[in-house]
């Protein structure tokens, strides 16, 4: 083995840079134009952005493109939602009241949460200049278990079966512009159970 | 032969370009998935980056047919110059590209930091047979390309980790890819 080959190849670095977004635009242009120019290059990189959608999508459930929330979902929730209905109705999300539907006003709009039928539904004060929104439900350390991309100020999220080996524990709602950067992000709203 | 095939013969000896090059399906296999990335970054949408990738090829096309393009190796640097110039001219026509430029890569920390744009442009069919292959591989493969892929794990510290050097982890990656590549019946590079 080389002393070269003791080394990690450049473009290793380079290609987890290019796919986390953590290249400047002009590293960034560099890399591009030589990427059109290596087939190999290309291929691999296209293989890691195979990889890193493919286990990205396991944690987040969903993508932008897909604007319906997928199949697998919060089951956990589901139950969750079925007992506060059932035994405790609709309450606010003020502890220590039993609750699983809150408003909360935050960062200039308020997100109203409620949980009815096997469905999360949520609703928002419209934030200027947004040309969609993102719902999304995280786990207790932050994973986005689920998310749905709307245009209107509202979201329901089926609350079927959920292979999600971790349980939703707060929402919140970012506000897109139409390149579908984040222009406003609500505080996280606990789903408290 | 006819005259125009030694015609067209002669262009491709002459170094206009290959023939799979100026056939715009030879152009759109090749260059397709790439100029997506190009696109996606720059324009932000999928939907966008495909019709600007379409734009592109169709330009180098014609250009190849009006034989503007002398040297064939220059086709990678023309082609990325042409999608360039799209999507320049995409953003310049809806006032963005100041702002697309300058969102790139200062997206705020959140949660989901490890969803880049970029992994928008794989649709969840995709999603699904590249995860069904990464389950179908021995387990050292699978924990080797979702360390460097999906958990950004510096090469050198995967390698530390997995006490080989980094030339060594560089084989055990190529040889992983491969049996990626196989699992998905070839189909990893579009």
């Amino acid at each position: 083995m080389t002393a070269e080959s003791q080394q990690p190849a450049p473009d290793e670095r380079r290609i987890q840079d290019y796919l986390a977004g953590r290249l400047d635009d002009s590293e960034a242009e560099r890399f591009e134009e030589r990427m059109m120019a290596d087939d190999d290059l290309a291929a691999e990189v296209q293989q890691a952005l195979d990889i890193r959608a493919a286990l990205t999508g396991v944690r987040s459930a969903g993508t932008r493109m897909d604007k319906r929330a997928p199949g697998g979902t919060l089951l956990a929730l589901a139950a969750a939602a079925a007992v506060s209905m059932i035994a405790l109705g609709v309450h606010w999300l003020r502890p220590p009241e039993p609750v699983f539907r809150g408003v909360q006003p935050v960062a200039g709009f308020d997100v109203e949460v409620e949980a009815a039928g096997g469905e999360l539904r949520a609703r928002w004060t419209p934030v200027a200049g947004a040309a969609g929104y993102e719902l999304r439900v995280l786990s207790d350390d932050g994973r986005v278990l689920e998310r749905i991309e709307v245009e209107a100020p509202s979201a329901t999220l089926d609350l079927g079966g959920t292979d999600q080996p971790s349980s939703p524990s707060f929402l919140e709602v970012v506000a897109l512009d139409e390149l579908g950067q984040v222009l406003r992000r609500s505080n996280r709203i606990a789903l408290i159970r | 032969m006819t005259e125009a095939d030694q015609l067209s013969g002669l262009r491709n000896g002459e170094g206009q370009t290959s023939s799979d090059a100026v056939d715009p399906a030879g152009l759109w296999n090749r260059f397709h998935s790439r100029l997506l990335m190009l696109g996606m970054r720059r324009l932000g949408s999928r939907v966008d980056a495909e019709d600007m990738a379409q734009e592109t090829v169709h330009r180098v096309a014609e250009a190849l047919g009006e034989n503007r393009l002398r040297e064939p190796a220059a086709l990678p640097a023309f082609v990325f110059q042409t999608a360039r110039h799209v999507c320049q001219q995409w953003l310049r026509k809806r006032g963005r590209e100041r702002r697309a430029l300058e969102r790139y890569g200062r997206e705020p920390p959140a949660a989901d930091a490890a969803v880049h744009p970029l992994t928008h442009l794989i649709d969840e069919e995709r999603r699904r047979s590249v995860r069904a292959a990464l389950e179908s591989l021995e387990a050292e493969d699978r924990h080797l390309l979702e360390q460097l892929y999906a958990r950004d794990v510096e090469p050198e510290q995967l390698a530390r980790a997995l006490q080989i050097t980094p030339g060594a982890l560089r084989v055990r990656k190529h040889r992983a890819l491969k049996r990626l590549a196989a699992a998905l019946g070839g189909t990893v590079t579009e």
